[in-house]
């Protein structure tokens, strides 16, 4: 509940819940072997699509994954013997090499594999926001909605897994801040 | 062709021909499709047993002394089958023999064949000529209808469906008259009509619209894809089952072909980018797989036709030792590996010179990148000979962009104008972002209702978790579609009509009226920009008149014609006038002897070779004696062309230079 707050900052925390925290989301994707009927770019992007648990205390920021060099990734296995019957692959199967960037549910459905086939696949995430893709966003739902009450908003956030809720409201203010305190200094700079 | 009786749909049509499933335009009634349930026979049943039949139900046989028919005075008719006269009867039992020989053949007795046509042409002032005219043969058409003497499936003819008298539902049956009924409403409608959810609730013109477009759309066109070359083949990455579904879609097992995503729309004028047709597609979703397809192309390497132009040399598929194929990216047979991403200018194939032992290296010429999906090799017929002939299937990325055609299932067509980010996208009080936003102003000339049912109905079964009917001819007066779903969306929670409280998401503010809300099932049509759109800055021109060329092919442009000039001339933009027609067109230096205007005459003289430069050429005047006054002037290439056409025909221009 947000009392005596501006309609349009509030509205801008909502925003910025959507899609201006950041969170980790598989972006780079080596496939070695896929003989699965799905085309590897339609895999890639289903694993781009699944919420990975976020730490946002540790990692940092990049533009894009350089697989050799940085720090700030995560690299995911998801290497599959062939297999003898027909299968579902889930999130679950994916073997991450951070012991708290994992899939947020095991459940996940990934592709279905007929005997026989075969899918090997060195995935890295990185942190990014929704901004640029829509799997960077930290939250599926933010509302903001009218109460009887002059004045007074519910920020309603569901969040994707990746953050808590709380976290992200929290962190959505700070970069509002953030954005703030940066115009503040741009209009310095020119006056 | 002008004339319009041709295309009219006649008694005999109905029920065979779908009245829905034409085209509109020149075509209109002259292209048709059957409905559903007819059927075309194909076989020669047995007819030797038919005139002994006939014989013991009461006609004459032919030759037989002629008898006096009775006192009633009326005549008496042929009976003919296929054509044929078998004998003759009275009129009274004419009609009594149609009967009972119609009651054997619904009822599959006396080896009367089940499409056997009995048509019974009674005596009419202006009528058809009268008789008994029986037709077994093939290449008629037939469809099932309900006899109610026997309460058996009959299939009739279009000839005899003419004098029968047949209700389509109970309540229209005429007593002592109606001998059949129709066996279902929708029998009239093609296959593909009868997909339409919701049809008898549309403008009739919309479910033809549908009826082209469903043919149009990128689905799931074969389950055999790896076995396909295709030359061309569209195909849905993400399709769905519709929630949403008419009888003939479980019927004909449409879920095992889908065709469409259910989306969540919103009908509001938006942004402005929805104007005319256009549609907003939500950014998010698309990011998130809304409408992803591939289309799957396949291209043909025949080393003989290679090798018959290069002199019958005696070709291989593969590359030679020595060659870097690190550098092309090509394995050693000659291709590149499977799953690998082509673009322009990458090489595709590679074969081997066997008598001069060199290799050649072919390059990906289309601008669009396209993964390589398989190779199949081709043998001869023997499966012995060499192998000379591969195809190669490529799969070519078509995720929707900005341009692309979209449409619901009720002739709504609309164009992709925008992908607009999920956070300006506007939301309900629950959180629901549409999917696409459509424009209210698309309903009101067309009247497309079944698109409201069913965006009614597809949001219930969503929050239900059902599956709707939307089999047209179900609801009526007394028990409406719209209360139907309406009840169903209160039961939920939900407005009863489908609005929405909503916010702007640009704002946050709450918009004053309630919106439309709710889930359609939305097919991505195959026009896409990427092949149609045409642009060119500068290139190919023609030799002849150094105009551009045209056609989309040859990134030729597109012709500024007389009307488009008259356009720009009313307007008085003479800059772009000239910008168009002269300096994006054949602009061209000319030299010109400005004392008798001709443009053909000045001519480059060598002077005396002196050895050194060229400086003692200089341009003179061929006719000028006194070599003229030599200008350059800025003209238009083809006019020059003009000129040199006209001095063949003995015409001189003279350009005045005042
Ligand atoms: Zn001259």
């Amino acid at each position: 509940m947000m009392r005596n707050i501006p309609l349009p900052y509030a509205n801008a925390i909502r925003r910025i819940c959507l899609n201006g925290v950041p969170v980790f989301a598989i972006d780079k994707v080596s496939v070695r072997e896929n003989s699965s009927v799905m085309a590897d770019e339609a895999l890639a992007h289903r694993l781009g699509l699944i919420p990975l648990k976020t730490d946002l205390t540790e990692f940092k920021e990049l533009k894009s994954v350089d697989t050799d060099h940085d720090t700030s990734k995560v690299m995911l296995i998801l290497d599959l013997e062939e297999s003898d019957a027909t299968r579902t692959v889930l999130s679950g199967e994916l073997t991450s090499e951070d012991r708290f960037v994992k899939p947020v549910s095991a459940d996940i459905p990934i592709v279905v594999l007929a005997p026989g086939q075969k899918v090997w696949i060195d995935a890295y995430a990185r942190l990014g926001r929704g901004t640029e893709h829509a799997k960077w966003n930290s939250a599926n739902i933010a509302v903001l909605t009218e109460t009887d009450e002059d004045e007074e908003r519910i920020l309603t956030v569901e969040s994707t897994g990746a953050l808590p809720p709380e976290q992200i409201v929290l962190s959505a203010v700070e970069e509002l801040s953030n954005r703030i305190s940066g115009f503040k200094e741009l209009v310095s700079q020119v006056a | 062709m002008r004339t319009t009786s041709v295309r009219k749909l006649l008694p005999e049509a109905w029920g065979f021909l779908c009245p829905v499933h034409t085209p509109d335009g020149t075509p209109c009634g002259l292209l048709n499709h059957l409905a559903a349930a007819c059927r075309v026979v194909t076989s020669t049943p047995p007819t030797v047993h038919l005139p002994k039949l006939l014989v013991s139900l009461g006609m004459t046989p032919l030759g037989a002394p002629t008898v006096a028919v009775g006192d009633t005075g009326s005549s008496s008719v042929s009976v003919l089958l296929d054509g044929r006269v078998v004998g003759e009867v009275s009129q009274a039992q004419a009609a009594e023999i149609a009967i009972k020989l119609r009651t054997l053949k619904a009822l599959g007795k006396e080896k009367v064949p089940s499409t056997l046509e009995i048509g019974l042409v009674p005596v009419l002032t202006g009528g058809q000529y009268p008789g008994l005219f029986l037709m077994s043969g093939p290449a008629r058409m037939v469809r099932p209808v309900l006899n109610l003497s026997t309460n058996t499936t009959e299939m009739i003819g279009s000839f005899e469906q003419v004098y029968m008298d047949i209700a389509v539902v109970p309540e229209e049956a005429i007593k002592d008259a109606t001998t059949h009924m129709e066996l279902d409403e929708k029998a009239m409608l093609s296959a593909i009509a009868q997909l339409t959810p919701y049809s008898d609730f549309n403008q009739s013109p919309r479910n033809m619209y549908q009826c082209q477009m469903g043919k149009q759309t990128m689905g799931t066109p074969a389950h055999s894809l790896p076995y396909r070359m295709d030359h061309k083949l569209y195909k849905l990455q993400t399709p769905q089952v519709p929630m949403v579904r008419p009888y003939a879609h479980d019927h004909l097992k449409i879920d095992n072909y889908p065709h469409g995503t259910n989306a969540v729309i919103c009908v509001i004028s938006y942004t402005g980018y929805d104007m005319e047709d256009a549609m907003i597609l939500n950014k998010a979703s698309y990011e998130r797989g809304f409408a992803h397809a591939s289309v799957y192309k396949t291209e043909l390497i025949d080393l003989q036709s290679i090798s018959k132009d290069r002199g019958g040399a005696n070709l291989q598929f593969g590359v030679l030792p020595g060659d870097n194929t690190a550098k092309t990216g090509l394995e050693g047979n000659g291709f590149p590996p499977i799953g690998a991403y082509l673009q322009e200018g990458d090489a595709f194939y590679s074969y081997v010179d066997l008598d001069a032992g060199v290799s050649k290296v072919s390059y990906y010429k289309s601008i669009e990148p396209a993964y390589l999906e398989q190779i199949k090799l081709l043998g001869d017929e023997s499966g012995e000979g060499r192998l000379q002939r591969v195809f190669l299937k490529l799969r070519v990325n078509r995720n929707p962009i900005i341009g692309d055609k979209f449409a619901s299932r009720h002739g709504q067509k609309g164009i992709c104008s925008q992908k607009w980010p999920v956070e300006n996208m506007p939301f309900t009080e629950s959180g629901m972002v549409p999917d696409i936003i459509f424009n209210p102003h698309g309903y009101p000339s067309r009247m497309t209702i079944g698109m409201m049912i069913e965006t009614m109905a597809g949001k219930s079964a969503a929050l239900h978790g059902l599956c709707h009917d939307a089999t047209p001819f179900t609801f009526s007066e007394d028990n409406s579609a719209v209360d139907y779903f309406g009840r169903l969306l209160k039961k939920a929670g939900y407005n009863y009509y489908g609005n929405e409280r909503m916010y702007s998401g640009v704002t946050g503010r709450e918009f004053e009226a309630d919106i439309f809300f709710g889930v359609v099932y939305y097919q991505r049509l195959r026009h896409m920009v990427s092949d149609k759109f045409q642009v060119r800055t500068t290139g190919p021109i023609d030799i002849v008149t150094h105009q551009p060329v045209k056609g989309r092919k040859r990134a030729g442009g597109i012709r500024f014609g007389e009307m488009e000039r008259d356009s720009l001339l009313a307007h008085g933009s003479s800059f772009l006038l000239q910008d168009r027609l002269l300096n994006c067109s054949d602009r061209s230096l000319s030299r010109l002897c400005k004392k008798c205007g001709s443009l053909l005459s000045p001519m480059l003289v060598r002077g005396p070779s002196t050895g050194t430069t060229e400086s003692s050429s200089r341009w003179r005047c061929q006719v000028c004696s006194d070599g003229g006054q030599i200008e350059i002037i800025t003209v238009p290439y083809v006019f020059r062309y003009l000129v040199a056409e006209l001095a063949a025909m003995n015409i001189r221009v003279e350009l005045s230079t005042c």
